[in-house]
């Protein structure tokens, strides 16, 4: 078995040369007729890199592949491979880029070995390259077994490993991948995603990744591009992404948040309702009388019964409320807290540990949290 | 590169214009019956020399091509009836039933499309002898009736498979009896598909040749049979002029199925609101 | 249970029973016995021997030009989508409905020494013309394949509508050119749709009368006339029996290898 598997950079390596390369979107534009479905994505992914581009449906991330595939033809704009501009490459052998699709579009009339082989008989390797490279293509997403079989014998994940390995074996300089576990279970996305990860970080190959799922796109991501309404609207590692959101879209696509709006006050605290003001970390550098949203994480809060012992006093970094609602979901409690501040309740995902009390609804809460785990989104501009 | 394009351009308009003009041929002879029809002369042509109606004249007032076009009528209505109940019946007891039944039933029901027409035709001729000549036409619509069975089983099993089984549970909850279910729910739903079964059956049945031609007597003669008559001893226009009705008949026939399809659509919308 | 015992003896009684009868008839004898005498008399009539020969060949050869002359278009209707979609349906479902006495019957009109197609082809000046294209071979051919190329456009259409164009925007993307694409992806895939279509006009060819009838000559006389002669003009029923069971044995045994490798829902319903 040993003997049968080589390690696995070895593997990686002798697939894949130095081919993989940077891919670089500039300015594309795309519209039918009066709807505008890509204006102005801005978009570099370095080689080896991995990039996703996550949004709603209808936020342009797949029509974004599309364009980048060469499927759709822009409207303005550049796509550049490398130092290749390919804009106007139909997608093929010049284009020279890994497909692999929302439902696979794996060949139902051919076996995962042929469906393999394809791009190379097409690109006419001799038959011994051909079968060395189909072989090593199906060990690596550990296929080797199934290689007679047609697609419709195979489960889901499977049909995924085979387009995988179809859109890896001919090397391309770029892998797009549009929402390649729309179809799958959630237990088998799980799975599939760790493998993904393994595979394209052993190959080093530039990935473009569409999906609409946050924690897949967590998971693989070097980076994340959230698109909305046809444009990127940020773009960062997942950290930075999910604790430094730079518009309310992105701080509330992306997990559960608490959003306290207020204005900033000139000794660095955020006016959030009448009297009512919470401290701000010293790097916020808020400017006073600007129109903030403090975002707080649900997990970086701490909700404790308000005992007659506890300060009653409205405090610079807690919050006083009842508890509105109160879910047990395994990993952690959630509360709904009602406050008498923000009209939303807060959100409170706590890790459920033995020597925590547990609150019921109804009951007097008081909520803390850590100072320099507020994140300051400024409001205005069309932002809010 | 915008040479291959220019090519790959090029190659486009000649498969479409091919297509359209592979359409334009199955289309084009059948509107030529039009001019054919208007004929002035007993010989035949696409380009009459003077337009006329006296072959329209001669069909309506010929009473040979009327008692055809009534023992036609008559005979492929009570076909449609036929092929359209047993039909429903057998769809019914196809779609509702279990795995082995299905299939014989099935493939009972499709063998007089699968043996060639000539031999339900011999088989037809076989069951006249037993019965008595007035009953003759009876037994071309029996014929002709098997012959419709077939496709409207397939249309009708089609639509009721469309039918929701949960629907029809949801309506038995609700307290409705089984004959009250099949009125208010089946019924309804599957009446397109029933009616468009009726319409095709019916086109068969008024067609069709072989059955009526061995079954033929004087004074018993379908208008599929003069027609053919015709053709072999005579060849006038008149026969175009039957054809352009028979024509109208079919034009008729896709409208109503389309006006049935939009009103369906329209209440469907009506319903979900 | 009811409605299964009306069905059952609605068909057994006009169709089964004198099915039967019909077989019964073939193995007959003038005596009353049982013989297989009318099935000897077929496999030694001379008569016969040229009508099957040309039943098959004319079939096949319909079927053939059928094949050639659908399947570029289908390809083409098969792409289209919204209203010329559903004129193209309509445009071919006209003809497909229309009674196959008429629309050969308007053959026989055009090929005419004097009609219309000989016409335009003795004023384009092509050499040898006005052509015989009636009650000849030639016109049987044409009248049949005109007859029956609705059938093979319909199911050509039904399968390759079925065809998920990702696959060739797939086949693309791997570097196929449009020829590679057409030959590895879409003929493997729209096959099921030719061999669906190829059966039917192929035993409905071989069982077809009316063009064959109309248009042909004494020399193109196909089975299914043999039968219908042998009723009604030459009242020999067993005869006509005999005939019946091997075109019977033929077509079935066609339809149950076909039905083996494609289903029998498919050929059945080849507009899908």
């Amino acid at each position: 078995m040993m003997q049968d598997r080589p390690a696995a950079g070895h593997r990686g390596a002798k697939l894949q040369g130095a081919r993989s390369a940077s891919v670089h979107l500039e300015a594309i534009s795309k519209s039918f007729g009066a709807t505008c479905i890509l204006s102005g994505v801005d978009l570099e992914v370095a080689a080896g890199e991995f990039v996703t581009l996550l949004g709603p449906s209808g936020s342009g991330k797949t029509s974004t592949l599309m364009v980048a595939a060469g499927f759709m033809l822009p409207d303005h704009g550049r796509i550049t491979v490398g130092d290749r501009d390919v804009t106007h490459v139909p997608p093929g052998r010049e284009r020279d880029m890994g497909i692999v699709f929302q439902n696979y579009a794996l060949f139902p009339h051919m076996t995962v070995a042929q469906n393999v082989s394809y791009p190379l008989k097409v690109r006419r390797l001799p038959r011994a390259e051909v079968s060395r490279r189909v072989d090593e293509a199906l060990r690596l997403v550990q296929l080797d077994m199934l290689a007679d079989r047609k697609p419709a014998k195979l489960s889901g994940g499977q049909q995924q490993r085979v387009a995988l390995a179809r859109a890896l074996v001919f090397e391309p300089s770029v892998l797009l991948m549009d929402e390649p576990m729309g179809a799958l279970d959630v237990r088998l996305k799980e799975e599939l995603q760790w493998e993904i990860r393994r595979l394209q970080r052993e190959l080093g190959a530039t990935v473009i990744y569409v999906t609409h799922d946050q924690n897949e796109a967590m998971l693989l991501s070097d980076r994340i591009a959230l698109m909305r309404d046809g444009r990127i609207e940020q773009c960062g590692s997942p950290q930075e992404l999910y604790r430094h959101p730079k518009t309310l879209f992105a701080a509330q696509f992306l997990g559960d948040s608490n959003l306290l709006t207020g204005t900033a006050t000139s000794d660095g605290k955020l006016e959030i309702g009448p009297g009512q003001a919470i401290e701000l970390p010293e790097t916020a550098a808020a400017t006073a009388g600007a129109r903030y949203a403090a975002l707080l994480r649900p997990e970086v809060l701490l909700a404790e019964p308000l005992l007659p012992g506890n300060d009653p006093a409205p405090g610079a970094c807690h919050l006083f409320g009842t508890v509105r609602d109160m879910a047990f979901v395994g990993q952690s409690i959630r509360y709904e807290i009602a406050c008498e501040s923000p009209a939303q309740p807060i959100l409170v995902h706590q890790v459920a540990r033995a020597t925590h009390s547990q609150m019921s609804t109804g009951q007097a809460a008081r909520v803390s949290w850590d100072t320099d785990d507020i994140h300051l989104i400024p409001l205005g501009d069309g932002n809010d | 590169m915008s040479k291959r394009r220019t090519i790959a351009r090029l190659g486009e308009y000649l498969h479409a214009g091919y297509a359209w003009l592979v359409l334009a041929m199955l289309l084009l002879p059948l509107v030529a019956l039009i001019p054919i029809s208007l004929g002035d002369s007993a010989t035949m042509s696409a380009f009459p020399d003077r337009i006329s109606l006296r072959w329209y004249r001669e069909v309506l007032g010929g009473s040979d091509w009327q008692s055809a076009f009534s023992w036609s009528l008559l005979t492929a209505s009570v076909a449609t009836v036929i092929s359209t109940t047993i039909g429903y019946l057998a769809a019914y007891a196809i779609v509702h039933s279990e795995t082995r039944l299905k299939s014989m039933l099935e493939i009972l029901m499709l063998m007089p499309m699968m043996v060639p027409t000539v031999i339900v035709a011999f088989s037809t001729y076989m069951l006249a002898t037993w019965i008595p000549l007035d009953g003759r036409w009876l037994v071309i619509s029996i014929g002709q009736g098997l012959l419709g069975l077939p496709i409207a089983t397939l249309i009708i099993a089609a639509s009721l498979r469309g039918i929701d089984p949960t629907l029809i549970s949801a309506a038995v909850s609700l307290g409705g009896d089984r004959r009250q279910v099949f009125r208010m729910v089946t019924l309804p739903m599957a009446m397109h598909g029933i009616l468009s079964a009726a319409a095709l059956s019916f086109l068969i049945a008024f067609d069709e040749l072989l059955i009526a031609l061995f079954l033929t007597r004087p004074g018993l003669e379908t208008l599929p049979v003069r027609i053919f008559d015709s053709v072999t001893y005579e060849l006038t226009p008149a026969i175009a002029v039957v054809s352009v009705f028979l024509m109208a008949l079919i034009c008729l026939a896709l409208l109503a199925g389309a006006v049935v399809r939009k009103v369906a659509a329209i209440s469907e919308a009506r319903v979900v609101r | 249970m009811l409605s299964l015992a009306v069905i059952l003896f609605f068909v057994g009684v006009t169709f089964l029973l004198p099915l039967f009868n019909v077989l019964l008839l073939s193995i007959s004898d003038p005596n009353g016995g049982v013989s297989l005498h009318h099935f000897r008399a077929l496999a030694t009539s001379v008569s016969l021997r040229p009508v099957l020969i040309n039943t098959a060949v004319t079939a096949l050869q319909v079927t053939f030009f059928c094949v050639l002359i659908g399947y570029p278009a289908a390809m083409f209707f098969a792409r289209l989508e919204g209203w010329k979609a559903n004129l193209t349906g309509v445009a071919i479902l006209f003809p497909f409905l229309t009674s196959s006495l008429v629309r050969t019957f308007v053959f026989i009109v055009l090929l005419g020494r004097n009609g219309v197609l000989n016409s335009v082809l003795v004023s384009l000046g092509v050499p040898g013309a006005p052509f015989t294209l009636l009650f000849n071979h030639i016109g049987v051919v044409i009248g049949m394949t005109y007859v029956l190329l609705p059938y093979m456009l319909l199911a050509l259409i039904g399968t390759m509508r079925k065809i998920d164009h990702t696959l060739l925007d797939a086949a693309r993307s791997l570097g196929a050119g449009p020829v590679r694409i057409f030959l590895t992806i879409y003929v493997p895939l729209s096959l099921p749709g030719v061999a669906a279509g190829a059966i039917i006009t192929t035993i409905l060819g071989f069982g077809y009368f009316v063009t064959p009838a109309l248009m042909g000559g004494p020399g193109q006389r196909m089975i299914a006339q043999s039968v219908e002669q042998r009723i009604l003009i030459m009242y020999d029923l067993p005869g006509a029996a005999s005939i019946s069971v091997l075109m019977l044995v033929v077509v079935l045994s066609t339809y149950a290898v076909a039905a083996r490798y494609l289903g029998l829902s498919r050929l059945m319903r080849p507009q899908g």
